[in-house]
């Protein structure tokens, strides 16, 4: 009675995003550049769909999930809606590690150096957030560690980009910093999509607690939520899911930020209804862009972490606008 | 009886300040106990305390019987309803929403709700009289409303221990008498109340028993007429109160401040 008809309305929604998931899968293994199909004799299709689509397809479903569902945690613990899965540095930390492997040559030499480099960067960077935070602090200790960290990592990779030597080195990072989902081996996914499911599966167990800092966090205490259990959840949840997105995928920015957004106008404000919506959605809006860069590839070649700035930023704007006008009266 | 909550010997400091002196209580099932005292008495931190939010620096305290350390943080929430002093509600989730936390500690992460847990949703929206706004965003509404969307999340809870702290305050005559009645109710089956508030002729009304408190150390505790008195309230507040009775119901009229506010 209290809430029904919002849950019924979640339900069908979960049921309306889990076939825009199938849609959007299928979609992905279909589109080529510059239209639809496989091209080839049955061989060659064979082996383009397992080592060329399959990776992006599945990467772009996963990758897309984590942000989403990573941001949707973040701004629940931080009861803050400008919350984006970078700003507790984990990104900024995995960017550097693979600029570093990058600037020293070592990414196409070793196989597997630059998301492996890109994951010890995301753990070195944790580490550093929780150990600059304290390990028992609230939220406001960690957001503050988390962009001190995100900028001294912002200016390490500037400092390694200004010293390179060889131009090329430097574009190289650059793009790889724009995020895609291009040219990734199974291999590369199957490093990142265990760790992605991990950590997606600690964020979803946080629903419960972060209804309840909806609340304060003395009253989040007194309903039996042990805050210290939820933050390392939700610390260890993004670092694996995002900072195994960002090793593989590189930057994939305002998906965590615009995802719950979208997400709210659909399933209200409750975090715990927002976070698998969000992981869902995060995953259908990534596939459908990438397919859409394929489509037009032929023409215009542009990486996945750009267009969903391109989209995500406008998208913020109206979002501003919107929210201006529900706050003033 | 022995008692829902004992404190013995409870002193607390925050930082270098002392807050708690040796404050001992017993409060028993049935009782809705009033926490009164000055700004910066010590009643907030008294009732952390209790709630298991702070944890004293000598002293005991017992719920039940057993030492409150000694629960987990989930056995404490389906025992302790704890109704902070201020109402933070970060997201405009609706009415029926942010009333059905309370039910939180009676599940399992994830378990969806049963009926039970419906019933004492129910019950509480119609006690605090927020039935009809159930599905409206809580941010929108006034803040007397919020105030009682809240106190309806703590008595969905279904406590042992009900502690709330300045739950009157921004409340209409209306909803203040409401509410104590509430309280009352409530500690009829069984629950104890503990509540902090400033007025104290609603206090002195429907608690059972006064603790004043000044300085983090008890001055008095007992029924309103001895602890109440023209001489404490004077001692305690500073100021020179009526104090007197009409139709047999205490009233407390402040004349005027007879001595500086004393510094702790």
């Amino acid at each position: 009675m209290n809430s029904g008809s919002t849950s019924t309305q979640t339900s069908s929604l979960m049921w309306i995003l889990c076939g825009a998931l199938v849609v959007a899968l299928v979609l992905s293994m279909l589109v080529a550049p510059g239209g639809l199909g496989v091209g080839g004799d049955a061989e060659a299709r064979a082996l383009i769909l397992r080592e060329v689509r399959l990776p992006r397809t599945l990467l772009g479903g996963f990758v897309g999930a984590a942000l989403g569902l990573a941001g949707a945690s973040l701004q629940g613990y931080l009861r803050n809606p400008l919350a984006e899965p970078g700003v507790i540095g984990v990104s900024g930390g995995a960017a550097f590690g693979a600029v570093m492997v990058i600037h020293l040559g070592l990414a196409s030499a070793v196989p597997l150096a630059l998301p492996l480099a890109g994951l010890s960067g995301a753990a070195l960077s944790t580490i550093l957030v929780v150990g600059l935070a304290g390990v028992n602090s609230g939220p406001v200790p960690l957001l503050l560690a988390g962009v001190a960290v995100a900028s001294m990592t912002a200016a390490l990779i500037a400092l390694v980009l200004n010293l390179a030597g060889n131009p090329f080195a430097a574009a190289e990072s650059v793009f790889w910093m724009m995020g895609s989902l291009t040219d990734r081996s199974l291999m590369q996914a199957a490093l990142a999509i265990p760790l992605m499911v991990l950590g997606m599966a600690m964020l979803l167990r946080l629903g419960a607690a972060l209804d309840a800092l909806t609340l304060g966090e003395e009253t989040a205490a007194s309903l039996g939520i042990d805050l210290v259990a939820a933050r390392r959840l939700m610390v260890a949840g993004i670092a694996l899911s995002v900072g195994a997105a960002t090793a593989v995928t590189g930057i994939i920015g305002f998906v965590g930020l615009v995802v719950p957004h979208l997400m709210r106008r659909f399933v209200g404000h409750q975090p715990s209804r927002l976070l698998p919506a969000s992981a869902l959605a995060g995953a259908v809006l990534l596939l459908v862009a990438d397919a859409l860069l394929r489509l037009v590839s032929p023409w215009l070649d542009i990486r996945i972490g750009v267009l969903t700035a391109v989209l995500g930023a406008p998208f913020f704007v109206w979002l501003v606008v919107a929210m201006r006008r529900e706050l003033t009266p | 009886m022995s008692g829902v909550v004992t404190l013995a010997g409870v002193t607390l400091t925050l930082g270098t300040r002392p807050v708690l002196r040796n404050v001992s209580l017993d409060i028993v099932a049935g009782e809705v106990v009033a926490l009164v005292g000055p700004n910066g008495a010590g009643k907030s931190s008294l009732l952390r305390v209790m709630a298991g939010l702070l944890e004293p620096n000598e002293g005991d305290v017992r719920i039940d019987g057993r030492r409150l350390s000694e629960y987990s943080t989930a056995e404490i929430g389906v025992r302790i309803a704890y109704l902070a002093q201020s109402r933070e509600v970060h997201w405009p989730m609706a009415v029926g929403a942010i009333v059905g936390l309370g039910r939180l500690p009676h599940r399992g992460a994830g378990m969806t709700t049963t009926a039970r847990d419906d019933a004492a949703v129910a019950v509480a929206m119609a006690q605090m009289g927020v039935t009809e706004l159930a599905s409206r965003p809580v941010l929108a509404l006034s803040g007397g409303e919020q105030a009682r969307v809240l106190m309806a999340r703590a008595l969905a809870q279904e406590p042992r221990l009900l502690i709330a702290d300045e739950p009157t305050a921004g409340l209409d005559l209306a909803h203040q008498l409401e509410l104590m009645q509430v309280l009352r109710k409530r500690s009829q089956t069984g629950a104890a109340c503990v509540v902090a508030m400033h007025d104290l002729g609603m206090a002195a009304r429907f608690a059972d028993i006064i603790v004043l408190l000044a300085h983090g150390h008890i001055v008095a505790s007992g029924v309103a007429k001895d602890v109440l008195t023209h001489e404490r309230i004077a001692a305690v507040y500073g100021v020179d109160v009526v104090v007197t009775t009409v139709d047999e119901m205490p009233v407390f009229v402040p004349r005027m401040i007879v001595t500086p506010m004393p510094k702790s």
